[in-house]
């Protein structure tokens, strides 16, 4: 490195301030317990470090200890930081924090720097030559706070200082000598409490001295260098401590005749490197000093700091991520998620379920568990249906209600589904759920003119919903209440998951979904058992009814109206309903995958990444056992077939309103009265047929 | 012989590094959370430039019980105060993301500190013993098990560890 010998003016490099993340928090608690509206300054301690490393400009770094004074014992081997005294003010509005005075604030700390080298009191203690200020305002809601940094740093209109030469430490001065300096200066720190930024050294005998003395010593006529720690280690310029420093050397050491003088300071930069101390980047620059009297008429003080985009104003953070613990809930839930994604199935896609809003009709044994479940799985809007309020058996049962819930009241909501949306936010805030209080119009359910308006606004309302949700499950406890929202869900061509309790046995399934094309949708009359069927033409909960499922195993049938059920049954059938949803939204053709048939798993086992899309899940407590069978959609079914799709498409309430009082007009609709009939007839003919087998 | 360590040790093995750091001028540092539970860590923080920003890189090697292995956690912060995210640690330590079949070398994960309760990334303790048992693990009067531990996990994330550790 060369010693240049031009005139420069000195740029000083400022300080950037270095928040950590305690700051904020202790922050934060010190507003709301202990300051709480007073907003006069405050005292603040930042830390610098008296080593320079990694090339960086001067750092001030503030932490949670930046609050309090006193020491914090429990960290051994902190001996290496400087603190920096300064002043904070927390504004109770953003107001205020604007419409401050910035340029009045920062020529009042000026003034307190310049009274300080007037009087002397800088000379005794020249730490407090740095000094910063911080004006902050935190909005405690939202965790964003607005700050700005101050360093105050004298300056003298039309005075400059100019640097003259510029040499290494270590050519300035020998080994010798520099190895005699670096221990001086340890043995000079010892004198002191804490460490001090700021010294002199004796150019004959070496010794380092305070300020104070350096300065007696220059005025008596001996050599004496000034120095500092210099907080800047990344470019040849030394760092803004240098100013104020200056100033007080241009005030307290003597003049002479002529405008200006010359001093030597020496810019120590202290660094480890390869496991060695070493002075390489010391510097000592010669220093044009102008000459100042107490009586300066005009002083300026310099020191905002910029922002990130180098300009005058403050800087604005959003700690929400960090401290608001719905955020650090929501991401510890993501994060579960992505667990999965990235240990054990990586082809997993979690935003497809994430994004599905669910539509839970019955917030009963099933609507509960199956709610937790997909909250589980990241599903973040969910919607529940039910028309009872909580009654004294439910919370036993029903895992989002408590005995609270039961208790009900005049001024008190406890809807099944309100409460069950409201439980499930306690959980996990971050969920998106809603209660709606609706009954379901049913098949075989008299509507009388009194009560006919208003069940045709529950039909609307219902197909409002069916309408705005992706996912449909059908988890009510009687057949006939599935009729209507099967319907609707077939129009509208939306996924359904039904799922239905015995005593000991359940029923999940998913609904065939049509295409809309009655090409497509057509189904074919050369059905085969194994042999995989179209999505379009799966059948739903109403198909079975007539046709058997295609596996031979004998079992009870489960269309039953039950409410009385074996308790683990529930969670079971829930789980396997969210369980058979998630495998349906990892198949790339969603609610289109075609279904195998029966138990034949072997082939096809891949699926999707998360394994096969059955068409139904039938399992059997008494038994611990599951199959899996799949139906073709029956031509005629009273739920949902193309005549009565199309009828409701054409008809709508004037159509369902007949069902709901007489059921026996679907199968007139549908053609399942004559083939009843003509079944009827076909018993007989199949009789007299077997008659004649010989079956000993 | 089985690669893990009782707390005794771990304390021991950390005082050991943190006077060594003190000879090498490296910055770590001994922290003693609760002398009566004999909760010590080793921390270091360290300052640089990184996309025209001053950042704070802060390590923890704290014991893990359920493991009896050290565990490394650590967090980085921008001048304003605000934790890296997920993807700018990745992207900072240039570990590869999960997807596609790529096995990663090994994962970063945010959980909250079990001492400060803040959001910290970590690594996991999970696999610490196996691998570490895979290593030649010498003469148990010589070795320092964290030391030898903190070396290759600082390794893996390519911070640089002075090699001088192991020699003095």
């Amino acid at each position: 490195m060369q010693s240049s010998n031009e005139r420069d003016l000195i740029k000083f490099v400022p300080f950037n301030s270095c928040i950590n993340p305690s700051f904020w928090f202790e922050l934060n608690r010190v507003k709301l317990d202990d300051y709480k509206l007073n907003d006069d300054f405050k005292d603040l301690e930042g830390f610098c470090s008296t080593c320079s490393s990694n090339n960086l400009p001067p750092i001030l770094n503030f932490d949670y200890s930046s609050f309090k004074k006193n020491n914090d014992k429990t960290k051994i081997g902190h001996e290496n930081i400087i603190k920096v005294e300064g002043q904070i003010k927390i504004f109770n509005t953003i107001n205020e924090f604007n419409l401050l005075d910035k340029n009045k604030l920062l020529d009042e700390f000026g003034q307190n720097i310049w009274n300080d080298i007037k009087s002397g009191r800088a000379l005794d203690d020249p730490n407090k030559l740095n000094r910063f200020c911080l004006i902050v305002f935190a909005n405690l809601k939202t965790y964003v706070f607005h700050y700005w940094f101050a360093f105050p740093a004298l300056t003298f209109p039309l005075k400059s200082y100019y640097q003259l030469k510029l040499t290494k430490f270590l050519d300035y001065f020998s080994t010798e000598q520099s190895e005699q300096i670096l221990e001086n200066m340890d043995r000079f720190q010892l004198n002191f409490k804490s460490h001090q930024s700021f010294f002199a050294i004796d150019f004959e005998s070496l010794k380092v001295l305070s300020v104070k003395d350096g300065v007696n010593f220059h005025n008596c006529d001996k050599k004496i260098l000034f120095g500092l720690y210099d907080p800047n280690s990344q470019s040849n310029h030394p760092g803004w401590s240098l100013r104020n420093y200056l100033a007080l050397l241009a005030l307290k050491c003597k003049k002479t005749e002529q405008e200006t003088r010359i001093f030597d300071i020496v810019l120590f930069r202290d660094r480890y490197h390869g496991g060695e101390r070493k002075s390489d980047l010391s510097l000592i620059i010669q220093v044009e000093v102008f000459n100042i009297t107490d009586n300066e008429e005009k002083i300026n003080t310099i020191g905002w700091e910029r922002n990130e985009k180098s300009q005058l104003h403050p800087r604005i953070v959003n700690m929400s991520g960090s401290m608001n613990t719905e955020k650090l809930a929501e991401s510890a839930v993501s994060l579960n998620l992505k667990l999965m994604k990235w240990r054990i199935a990586p082809d997993i896609n979690l935003e497809i379920i994430k994004n599905q809003k669910c539509l839970l009709l019955g917030s009963g044994t099933l609507g509960c568990n199956v709610a937790r479940c997909l909250m589980a799985w990241g599903v973040e809007q969910i919607t529940f249906i039910d028309n009872a309020k909580v009654s004294y058996s439910n919370p036993v049962r029903q895992s989002l209600f408590v005995f609270q819930d039961s208790i009900g009241g005049e001024s008190k909501e406890n809807h099944k589904s309100v409460k069950a949306a409201e439980n499930l936010k306690l959980i996990y805030p971050g969920v998106h759920a809603k209660g709606e209080v609706l009954s379901v119009p049913m098949p075989g359910h008299y509507v009388g003119d009194n009560i006919r308006s208003k069940v045709k606004n529950d039909v609307k309302q219902l197909e409002k919903l069916i309408k705005e949700h992706d996912c449909i499950f059908l988890l009510m406890d009687t057949r006939e209440s599935r009729w209507l929202p099967t319907v609707i869900a077939a129009a509208e061509k939306k996924l359904v998951i039904n799922s239905a309790l015995g005593f000991d046995s359940y029923l999940v399934m998913r609904h065939g979904v049509k295409k809309g094309d009655p090409e497509k949708d057509k189904l074919p009359t050369n059905f085969q058992p194994n042999q995989k069927i179209q999505s379009n033409h799966l059948g739903c909960y109403f198909c079975n009814d007539i046709v058997a499922p295609g596996n031979s195993t004998i079992d009870r049938t489960l269309d039953q109206q039950c409410t009385v059920s074996r308790p683990g049954l529930s969670m079971i059938a829930s789980a396997l309903a969210v369980e058979l949803f998630a495998n349906v939204m990892q198949h790339h053709l969603r609610q289109y995958v075609p279904s195998i048939f029966s138990n034949d798993i072997s082939a096809d086992s891949a699926e999707s990444c998360l394994g096969i899309v059955p068409h139904q899940i039938r399992g059997y407590l008494h038994s611990f056992s599951m199959i899996l069978p799949a139906s073709q959609a029956f031509d005629k079914c009273t739920a949902c077939s193309n005549e009565i799709i199309d009828m409701y498409k054409k008809e709508g309430f004037d159509f369902l309103i007949k069902v709901f009082n007489d059921p026996n007009y679907l199968e007139d609709v549908t053609g399942l009265k004559e083939l009843k009939a003509a079944l009827d007839q076909a018993d007989f003919d199949l009789i007299s047929a077997l008659s004649d087998t010989d079956d000993s | 012989m089985s690669a893990s360590i009782p707390r005794s040790v771990f304390n021991n093995n950390i005082r050991e590094i943190y006077s060594k750091s003190v000879k090498l001028g490296d910055n770590w540092n001994l922290v003693a959370f609760d002398q009566n539970q004999d909760i010590f860590y080793l921390e270091k923080k360290e300052q640089q430039l990184y996309q025209s920003d001053i950042i704070t890189i802060v390590y923890h090697v704290i014991y893990s019980e359920s493991y009896s292995v050290p565990v490394l956690y650590l967090n980085i912060s921008k001048s304003n105060g605000s934790i890296f995210k997920y993807d700018e640690i990745y992207s900072f330590f240039n570990l590869l993301k999960l997807d596609n079949d790529q096995e990663p070398i090994f994962i970063l994960t945010q959980q909250e500190h079990p001492i400060l309760f803040k959001p910290f990334y970590f690594m996991h303790p999970c696999k610490t013993s196996q691998w570490m048992s895979h290593t030649k693990l010498g003469p148990s009067e010589n070795l320092n098990f964290t030391l030898k531990w903190l070396s290759f996990v600082l390794s893996s994330l390519y911070v640089p560890f002075d090699i001088k550790y192991a020699l003095i």
